[in-house]
């Protein structure tokens, strides 16, 4: 049983032996000139280190969580089309409805989220309420 | 057995499931209501939610049609994923029927509270979903599933007033606490998994009558016991994981409020019947937490209810007594005290649901849900004031209503149990309980200090608030109706777990 875990353990060191000469590799021989730009953790996006308190807009969640939808729904669609074939025929027709149903649904999300214009980056309704509200019509245009 | 299976990287055989189709009617209408609503709500211009409450009644109608057409059917199907029974059908229409009742009265809510978003139906429906779900399995992961769609509906929901502080704090505690109450109910599930190899609850029973004491399987079953009682009792806000209850139920749009203590009871408290029945022959083990957690729901919800201020902040601690009051049954763990919760979940749906729904009438007044607020109701709303009476009067327990019956069985139940010291707890924490109901029920009835002008009272709520006022009373006066059924199928539930069925 224990045997098992070979290839793991197997995956595990080779995983490590690669890392430690890509890096160790680098250290030895690459030219050292830094600068500050280079010395960051990250070249760009936010600083990684700071107040956490910073306001930034909503969107990037918006956005990241929409990418992991359907990030996800392919993550599922690719080994399942792979096995698609090897399966018998009556249980084909079978899975191809499961899986047709799992699309659908997340179809619907996706009309869903263009509908409330989840995909603009001008979000709508923030921006109708930053922009002043409309002065009370006179008195006598009321309907 | 799994539909495809890999040996050494070949699929060897495969097996389709065997599907009873009619089992998962109910469910799937349900969950195709939802997704029409959710589509239908897009096209509609904002604010107009007439057609969405007319579809979703129409979709809720068809799924307890389905759902009764299975009545006293008892299978199981998707290799033991689903299972239908009475227990399974009660609770599935207690819940579409709380849903029911909620579409009805939300709407004057949220216009008079100017909370236009249509997605509160759409959510409702998916939420109910789970909440079926959770009922209609005994295998943890699918109840797992139900948990989870209910609760993430559910947080969205506390948080719909989302530019109250209330609402948005309440939204944020019973998320935070609700992923908690999760990673406990996970954590067990994956200790059943360790010690039986089977996620599903009437594994608990296999596995503790194969495993010597003393052995890690013993232990680990031991283990995700424990964690599944903590993870449900979370849900099911018993003292002491109940901190949460009152904040939530206080700071949620009332409308959710009143739909979350119905449903969330119903779908945890069934979830805890198939627990209990699983767990029976460990029952020396968790028995003796359960009554402490019984005991002190009681006490605590009981007691704190008495001094509180804001009618709604009252109702939650009076959910956490109910809750309490429940648990008595599963305690005494015979077929009195288990039908005599689900006697007890059709109830308290009933009156729950009705008494929020008369606190929304107050969104006309600012949403002040304080008792100095609903002082002198009857002269503002008669109606609402009248039905208010009669459904604290049933929460108080007071006959001729339903939930003198509720109170009742399950006195009876943990007498036969031999758990005397309880019952009388029970009784004398509802004498403490009859206490603040009927306050409340004679400041709505005292005169207000200034004159105040009637308000008018949408049909649809005028029904909902009949409708569940007629059900305690006739719930009340032939409580067999539903005793009897639920009797039948827990002794069908515990003979079939005792000969080691699905």
């Amino acid at each position: 049983m224990v045997y098992d875990y070979v290839p793991i353990a197997l995956l595990m060191g080779i995983a490590l032996v690669i890392a430690a000469v890509m890096v160790g590799g680098s250290w030895l021989l690459g030219p050292r000139r830094p600068t500050p730009a280079k010395q960051s953790p990250y070249e760009c996006g936010m600083t990684p280190v700071g107040s956490a308190r910073e306001r930034f807009p909503i969107h990037f969640y918006l956005t990241a969580m929409l990418f992991i939808i359907f990030d996800v729904e392919v993550a599922f669609l690719y080994p399942f089309f792979v096995v698609l074939r090897e399966l018998p025929p009556e249980t084909r027709a079978f899975a191809l409805g499961v899986v047709g149903v799992f699309t659908f649904l997340l179809v619907i999300g996706f009309v869903y989220e263009w509908k409330k214009g989840a995909l603009e980056w001008e979000d709508p309704v923030e921006h109708r309420r930053l922009k002043p509200e409309p002065q009370p019509a006179p008195a006598g245009e009321q309907p | 057995m799994p539909a495809i299976r890999y040996t050494h990287g070949r699929m060897e055989a495969t097996v389709r499931p065997e599907i009873e189709w009619n089992a998962l009617l109910p469910l799937m209408s349900l969950i195709a209501t939802a997704t029409l609503v959710l589509l239908v709500e897009m096209f509609l211009p904002r604010g107009r939610h007439a057609p969405l409450i007319v579809i979703g009644l129409i979709g809720l109608a068809l799924a307890g049609y389905f759902q009764i057409s299975l009545w006293q059917t008892s299978l199981t199907t998707f290799e033991n994923l689903w299972r239908v029974d009475t227990i399974s059908s009660l609770l599935t229409l207690a819940i579409l029927g709380a849903t029911a009742l909620t579409l009805l009265f939300s709407e004057e809510y949220l216009q008079q509270r100017d909370l236009r978003y249509g997605e509160f139906y759409p959510l409702l429906l998916f939420a109910s979903a789970g909440a079926v779900i959770m009922v209609s399995s005994t295998n943890l992961m699918v109840v797992f599933l139900g948990l989870e769609v209910l609760s993430l509906a559910l947080y969205v929901l506390a948080g719909l007033a989302r530019y109250e502080v209330r609402s948005e704090e309440s939204a944020l505690k019973y998320f935070l606490l609700g992923a908690f109450a999760s990673a406990f109910f996970l954590y067990g599930i994956a200790m059943l998994y360790g010690a039986t190899g089977s996620v599903d609850l009437m594994a608990i029973a296999r596995g503790w009558g194969n495993s010597a004491p003393g052995t890690a399987t013993s232990a680990m079953l031991i283990a995700s016991v424990a964690l599944l009682l903590v993870g449900l009792a979370f849900k099911a806000s018993l003292v002491p994981f109940h901190m949460w209850t009152p904040d939530v139920y206080q700071g949620a749009p009332t409308i959710a409020t009143a739909y979350m203590s119905a449903v969330v009871k119903v779908a945890v408290f069934g979830v805890l019947i198939r627990f209990v029945e699983g767990a029976a022959g460990m029952a020396g083990l968790w028995a003796p937490i359960l009554w402490w957690l019984a005991a002190l729901s009681m006490v605590v919800g009981n007691l704190l209810a008495l001094v509180q201020r804001d009618a709604k902040r009252m109702l939650a601690y009076s959910s956490i007594a109910h809750a309490g009051y429940m648990a008595v049954g599963l305690v005494s763990l015979n077929a009195t005290g288990l039908s005599g919760i689900l006697y007890y979940l059709v109830a308290y749906s009933l009156m729950s649901v009705g008494a929020f729904a008369v606190l929304t009438v107050m969104a006309r007044a600012g949403d002040a849900t304080t008792i100095e607020a609903l002082r002198g109701l009857y002269y503002r709303q008669p109606f609402a004031a009248h039905a208010m009476a009669v459904l604290l009067v049933s929460l108080a327990g007071i006959p001729p209503t339903a939930g003198f019956w509720g109170k009742w069985y399950l006195f009876v139940a943990s007498l036969e149990a031999g758990q005397v010291l309880l019952a009388i707890l029970l009784a004398l924490t509802s004498v403490v309980g009859a206490a603040y109901y009927l306050g409340l029920v004679f400041a709505l009835y005292t005169p207000p200090r200034e004159t105040v002008e009637r308000w008018r009272m949408p049909a649809p709520m005028a029904a909902c608030l009949l409708a569940c006022v007629l059900g305690l009373i006739l719930l009340g006066l032939a409580p067999s109706w539903l005793t009897a059924p639920a009797r039948q199928a827990v002794e069908a539930s515990a003979t079939r777990v005792s000969s080691g069925l699905p």
